[in-house]
């Protein structure tokens, strides 16, 4: 028998409701079937416009990448070798002779490790080599198991220029393609090209995808690439305090405060001195904050040195970095979400961080988004108007949430402080150091500020937390210590969801989330109004098949920049 | 667009929860295929019961194999008749509360099919509601376990661009799998690439 068919029963609809809409046709959901792309030779339009590259891009044969590629793993042996003969030295004299015992064996997995990495890097240059197709670049690389890799250019989304401090010295640079983000793709990277043919191949990619994926081909002569317009660069005073006020440095800052202040009442309150234990404890915790706050700003400086921002056609691109650069191209028409985030300290200062997000495949770290470390308040509107080319990305007023939110911000923030408050004295009180009446003393005390910090935390929450919904976008914003606000055009969203515990369902509340193409993480809000939550989530995404772009149809990428360059 | 109907009374469709699928014979004479309807208006479907007895047996196995390999220790150990006995005094109670859960999650468990959107509602606890438009699905996958397979079963993957969709329906009749995909992915306007 054969197996059943499905068929639709459309019960006759309800008089009076309007009939269902049509579904979108199949073609417009598709991408467009462009002509087949004109081939004059690509290699001449392009000397045309850029300056010659090193060498000729592999359009019919392969061809492997740079190889100063081989030079840098055999830097790798070379440090191998160099550990080798100074351990060698160092360990006895030469005339006494040393044997393998001498030999520590954490210093031999070092070295066998770079050894590998060098010979793998030096040997796999010889079997890596790519070339570039009619429709889709193709890489081989494996010394034992060969693996074949694709990146077809019509769904090229980003390509990202890197150089780590050795290639910086020597010249080179690594290219990263990502394509449109389903979980599951990973990112391909080819390593090392010169860093001109790097500047090459990706204009030259960027251009091959936006022809292919154009809806109308000209007879025309083939257009130059884009020229780049520069957007914002930001100066090095402000990337310092992009660094300092980050989230993550004020967390450790105050969790290295929250030490002192326990230490020192340990100090008061304990009679005959705090046990030496915990005061260690407690001592070295605090340094290494203080190290962590050190190390993270440091971090962060490097990576965002010399930040800019610009436009070249419909990409953005940006560059920052040190001692490892990074150049990242963004397609503005792939972008998914726009975030907002602050800080309490980033707040009274009157300045957020902006980053804008595509579609990320599952395990990128930066590779889909670019961050601008820090903006002015009041200059998001016209860098986002600018950057995006149309002022719907702005992140519109919040509708704040309901009463029962409120007091459920308050409670969870009171819990909390007074857990950890009696965590903390427990701990310090368990060694038998404190009396009994002190311990009960203490824990009033616990509980008292518990609810003198929790409070007023509760209620900037609540205050601070909202949602909001355009005829292009939906926002949600939340939190206090790191506040994100997201913007997210509605014609992006893919599916939502709403969760609820048994005590949100008691007072009427839910957590809404609008799913983003890609691993990015789902906007949600907590605590929404279960009615308004449930109205969202059946139409939202609905929506999304008729909503207006916030990208307008005919953008014009030519646009003049109405923003100031430097900030 | 409306509310989702009210759950415990659907309007149109399957009533019968204890019945996978209506089967409509096409004609007398045709013994071919089975026409299986599946309402459009958002009627609330079920999943097949016999998920439940698979919801208990899967974890029961290995349940039912520590009891055993500790009572086996114990008697080895000549221990009395019973400490022996305890461990499969635990196992029956694990296995009762095993089965409550079960039920009560079958029964929490609810997807409909609208005319442009599932909807999706499971969950005992922490009630979770999704909804994934049609013009949003990428692909749907058809999955088999061991488990699934004796008892005739199978589940529906929804796939969209976000790895956070998660839009699953975990146990249709295996006869209904295929068909029900190929339907999903027809009125997505989805190429069925197979």
């Amino acid at each position: 028998m054969r197996p059943p068919v499905v068929a639709w029963l459309t019960a006759p609809p309800p008089p009076g409701s309007p009939p269902p809409a049509p579904g979108p046709s199949p073609a417009e959901r598709s991408t467009a079937t462009p002509a087949p792309p004109r081939r004059s030779s690509p290699l001449e339009e392009f000397a045309l416009h850029q300056n010659e590259p090193p060498q000729p891009l592999p359009f019919d044969a392969p061809s492997r990448t740079s190889p100063l590629t081989a030079l840098s793993g055999g830097l790798y042996i070379l440090i191998a070798v160099a550990l080798t003969v100074g351990t060698m030295s160092s360990v006895r004299g030469a005339a006494e002779g040393w044997g393998p015992a001498d030999f520590p064996i954490t210093l031999l997995l070092v070295q066998i490790g770079l050894v590998v990495r060098g010979l793998s890097d030096t040997v796999g240059w010889w079997f890596r080599t790519y070339r570039l197709e009619e429709d889709q670049l193709v890489l081989d690389q494996g010394i034992l198991a060969r693996r074949r890799k694709v990146v077809p250019y019509r769904r090229l989304q980003q390509v990202d220029i890197s150089r780590g401090p050795v290639a910086q010295l020597v010249g080179l640079a690594a290219v990263r393609f990502s394509t449109a983000g389903d979980a599951g793709s990973s990112a391909v990277t080819l390593r090392y090209l010169d860093h001109r043919q790097a500047e090459v191949l990706r204009s030259w990619l960027l251009a091959t995808r936006d022809r292919l994926t154009e809806e109308t081909t000209d007879g025309g002569p083939s257009r130059p690439p884009p020229p780049e317009r520069p957007i914002l660069a930001l100066e090095p005073a402000r990337l310092v305090l992009a660094a300092v006020t980050s989230t993550s440095n004020l967390i450790l800052v105050g969790i290295a405060l929250l030490a002192a202040v326990v230490l020192t009442g340990a100090n008061v309150l304990i009679p005959e001195g705090p046990p030496a234990r915990l005061v260690g404890l407690t001592t070295s915790g605090i340094f290494l904050m203080a190290f962590g706050v050190a190390l993270g700003t440091v971090t962060t400086l490097l990576d965002t040195w010399q930040w800019e921002l610009a436009s070249r056609g419909d990409d953005l691109v940006s560059r920052r970095g040190l001692l490892t650069t990074r150049n990242v191209s963004l397609p503005r028409r792939r972008v998914q979400l726009v975030m907002l985030s602050d800080n309490p300290v980033r707040r009274a200062l009157g300045v957020v961080q902006v980053s804008v997000d595509s579609a990320a495949p599952a395990g990128a770290s930066d590779g889909a988004r670019i961050v601008i470390p820090l903006v002015d308040r009041a200059h998001v509107a016209d860098l986002l108007q600018t950057a995006m080319g149309t002022d719907q990305w702005v992140p519109p007023p919040l509708t704040p949430r309901t009463a029962p939110a409120l007091r459920r911000a308050v409670l969870r923030r009171v819990v909390l402080c007074a857990l950890l408050g009696v965590l903390l004295v427990v701990a310090w009180a368990v060694p038998g150091t404190l009396s009994d009446s002190m311990l009960a003393g203490l824990l009033v005390g616990v509980l008292v500020v518990a609810t003198a910090i929790g409070v007023p935390w509760g209620r900037v929450a609540h205050a601070r937390a909202g949602w909001a919904r355009t005829g292009t976008v939906v926002s949600f914003a939340a939190g206090v210590i790191s506040h994100v606000q997201s913007v997210q055009p509605i014609n992006r969203i893919q599916s939502a969801r709403t969760t609820a515990s048994p005590f949100q369902r008691r007072v009427g509340l839910a957590t809404c989330a609008m799913d983003v193409a890609g691993a990015t993480g789902a906007p949600s809000l907590y605590d929404m109004d279960a009615v308004e939550a449930r109205h969202l989530r059946q139409e939202l995404p609905r929506r999304a098949a008729v909503a207006p772009a916030p990208m307008p149809a005919d953008f014009e990428p030519e646009a003049e920049s109405q923003f100031s360059v430097v900030e | 667009m409306n509310d989702a109907p009210d759950l415990d009374s659907p309007v149109g469709g399957r009533t019968d929860p204890d019945a996978s699928v209506p089967d409509t014979p096409t004609s007398p004479g045709d013994t071919s295929a089975t026409t299986v309807a599946v309402a459009l208006d958002g009627s609330v479907q079920r999943l097949d019961p016999r998920i439940r007895r698979l919801w208990v047996v899967a974890p029961g196995i290995p349940l039912t194999l520590i009891a055993v390999a500790v009572a086996v220790v114990a008697l080895v150990r000549d221990a009395t008749g019973l400490v022996v006995a305890a461990p499969f005094v635990v196992l029956a109670v694990m296995l009762v509360l095993l089965a409550v859960w079960a039920v009560l999650r079958w029964r929490c468990w609810r997807w409909s099919v609208w005319p442009d959107a599932i909807e999706l509602s499971y969950g005992v606890i922490v009630r979770t509601e999704s909804l994934v438009p049609f013009h949003r699905i990428q692909q749907i996958d058809i999955r088999r376990g061991p488990l699934e397979r004796l008892v005739g079963l199978a589940s529906l993957e929804v796939h969209t661009a976000a790895a956070t969709s998660d839009a699953w329906i975990p146990a249709v009749d295996e006869d209904l799998a295929d068909p029900l995909r190929r339907a999903l992915l027809e009125r997505a306007g989805v190429d069925d690439a197979t």
